[in-house]
């Protein structure tokens, strides 16, 4: 059983005419004894677990690529909880049925799971890659179990090349919606922007392993995640008053993800953003409202939170609006705002500094990566100032004065894109 | 549904503000004016202490911790649940009162305990919560998970019996209190019970009833008229 809780940061006060209300939310959900609220979800729930294993021939070279995917997906296999309904699928040109042998799902016992292990264990590399198409067959075997959680883990290697941009377009709009999925690419010679927009259209992560041996460990830690999910389709419904804009939803820990863009309208005032399944977790989202201004002294809701499973409201989080004349009140920044608003420009900093880095305009790239090595330093996101410092020379963090390094290893500018939307929590 | 008129003239499903502008929906006065309640303050400037009892707080926080005032609302706590105008208004509804948790160690259900676990604080003075809102939560803060309880024992001494989520307090509509427990590792004992109270099972709560969790809590809840 879950219980959500959502609770609100924000400084509520505005100046005269201000108009820009920004508030972090706070979702926990917790298991039995976890924190109050409404539970939802008894007993175990129903779950599909499907494996998508890249095994174009890329993955022959070297051939400890394809061993280690072999390896990592027995792995994930053993992981699985009796009862769970799975299936693995291989990926080149087109999609491949590995376990169960014809279309379909299996149910997850020692018997399954053996027999899994085995036909994984004959799996061979050749052919090409065409993301799509795996996406398409995961799809529709989720839609045989149309009530479960439905989670995905798709490994690559490469770059996605056997099917037209188009119809990688479409089969991502087909599945969105539909299932997680949880996306890991191997070496350095796969698109983070692909599997970002994977990753992002389908609520999951995404991930470098530069080394093939790192896949084991991996892939476990995605499992344990994935098959302690308890409560599927989760949103989080914001109603704001008339008049007034919801200038954005974004998730902004433990990673930052934008979900206005998946925003469904309820009616004229109310939309519903989509959060996916929820395991025992806590993530803070960032609203943001455009209100119409009231006169000083005038308190105004501007935003209503609620979090719905299925149709039903388990939580809610008040954002409110109060005008005032009082400066030293109005100019306060919540610091959990504060945090967060730092966080994704860091985010933006890294991905834009990487990218004039690649186009080789040099002064930009300088720019861009100074201010991450400086919002990471004052937010105390260690792991991203160390990815940092392999692409940057920091001569001080405090003011961004930054190098660029003459020779960069691609598996570390990788981990630095992949990775540049990981936030650290805000301290309340 | 039922709606309630805001001060705009909209017709709101939601009580508490308007659900077409967002313009706070006063509660309706409540009979004779009740002595104890102190004038509604603009929200402006009432920040950094507490318009009721001076102490000092933060500007996110929505209600004192000390007293319970509602900063939002400006008034003291456990203010008659707001009824709707006119249509709906139930001409029995329960007088003006507000409630109280009093927390203090108790030794008797320490040693019923009989936990080798957690010692008895040898000091421990009373803590007084006001009850106020929808729902209360009562636990031990975790920056960590995100729980953030109304009536947070994690101060000293602290009963490390108590889980982060130990019970809840619930605010019904006809003004009464029950409390429910969502799930806690040690459970909730009322008043003289030897069995603790049945998972996500709301019980009534009448005046003087007393509740135990953890190792040595008691939470007394009074009613005050």
């Amino acid at each position: 059983m879950t219980s959500f809780t959502a609770a609100v940061y924000q400084n509520e006060y505005l100046p005269e005419g201000g108009s820009e209300v920004n508030a972090i939310v706070t979702v926990t959900a917790a298991a039995d004894g976890g924190a109050g609220g409404v539970t939802v979800g008894a007993g175990v729930p129903e779950a599909v677990e499907i494996i998508m294993i890249d095994c174009s021939g890329s993955m022959e070279q070297p051939a400890s690529k394809i061993r280690a995917a072999r390896d990592a997906t027995a792995t994930a296999v053993d992981c699985l909880r009796d009862g769970v309904w799975f299936a693995v699928v291989a990926g080149s040109n087109q999609a491949t049925m590995v376990y169960p042998a014809t279309v379909g799902l299996a149910q997850a016992s020692p018997a399954t799971k053996a027999a899994a292990k085995a036909a994984v264990g004959q799996l061979r590399a050749g052919g090409g890659t065409a993301i799509g198409s795996w996406l398409r067959m995961a799809n529709s075997l989720f839609d045989t179990r149309p009530q479960a959680i439905h989670h995905a883990i798709l490994l690559t290697d490469g770059k996605d090349e056997s099917e037209r941009h188009e119809e990688f377009v479409a089969a991502l709009e087909s599945c969105q919606g539909r299932f997680q999925c949880d996306c890991r690419g191997v070496g350095t010679n796969w698109v983070v922007s692909e599997l970002r927009a994977v990753a992002a259209a389908l609520l999951g992560t995404v991930d470098i392993i530069p080394d093939p041996s790192g896949m084991e460990a991996d892939f476990r830690s995605i499992m344990d995640s994935a098959m302690g999910k308890a409560v599927a389709s989760v949103a989080l419904r914001v109603w704001a008053p008339q008049g007034a804009t919801v200038t954005f939803v974004k998730q902004v820990s433990p990673t930052i993800d934008d979900l206005t863009p998946k925003a469904t309208a309820v009616n004229a005032l109310t939309s519903d953003y989509p959060t996916g399944s929820w395991g025992t977790e806590s993530r803070d989202y960032h609203v943001c409202v455009q209100v119409k201004p009231a006169a000083v002294g005038a308190e105004m809701l501007a935003g209503r939170v609620s979090l719905m499973v299925g149709d039903q409201p388990v939580s809610q989080a008040l954002i409110k609006a109060i005008w005032t004349d009082d400066a030293a009140l109005s100019t306060r920044m919540n610091n959990a705002v504060a945090h967060y608003t730092g966080q994704a420009e860091l985010a933006q900093a890294i991905q834009e500094g990487l990218e004039a880095r690649k186009a080789g305009d040099e002064a930009t790239a300088t720019t861009k990566l100074g201010r991450a090595v400086q919002l990471a330093a004052q937010s105390g996101n260690d792991a991203t100032t160390r990815l940092l410092a392999k692409v940057v020379e920091v001569e001080d963090a405090d003011t961004g004065t930054v190098h660029l390094k003459r020779t960069v290893e691609t598996a570390d500018e990788m981990a630095l894109d992949t990775r540049s939307t990981k936030t650290t929590r805000v301290k309340h | 549904m039922a709606t309630v008129s805001c001060p705009n003239g909209h017709a709101s499903t939601t009580t508490d503000y308007c659900d077409q502008c967002g313009a706070p929906i006063a509660p309706p006065p409540a009979g004779p004016a009740p002595a104890a309640d102190p004038p509604t303050t603009g929200s402006a400037g009432a920040a950094l202490s507490c318009p009721n009892c001076e102490s000092p707080s933060t500007p996110d926080q929505a209600f004192c911790e000390v007293c319970g005032y509602d900063f939002v609302a400006g008034t003291l706590p456990a203010a008659p649940t707001p009824v709707a105008s006119g249509a709906g208004t139930d001409p029995a509804a329960a007088p003006a009162s507000r409630w109280t948790a009093l927390v203090t160690a108790d030794r008797a259900f320490y040693d019923m305990v009989a936990t080798r676990d957690v010692a008895f604080p040898d000091h421990c003075p009373p803590r007084t919560f006001a009850l106020s809102g929808d729902e209360i939560l009562i636990g031990r803060r975790s920056e960590s998970r995100g729980i953030h309880p109304q009536i947070d024992l994690s101060g000293a001494p602290e009963d490390t019996g108590i889980s982060r989520s130990q019970a809840i307090l619930r605010h019904g509509a006809d003004g009464t209190w029950s409390v429910v427990d969502p799930g806690s590792t040690n459970g909730v004992l009322l008043n003289d019970g030897r069995d603790p109270l049945a998972m996500n099972v709301p019980v009534t709560l009448s005046d003087g009833d007393r509740l135990y969790v953890g190792a040595w809590t008691r939470i007394e809840l009074h009613q005050v008229r």
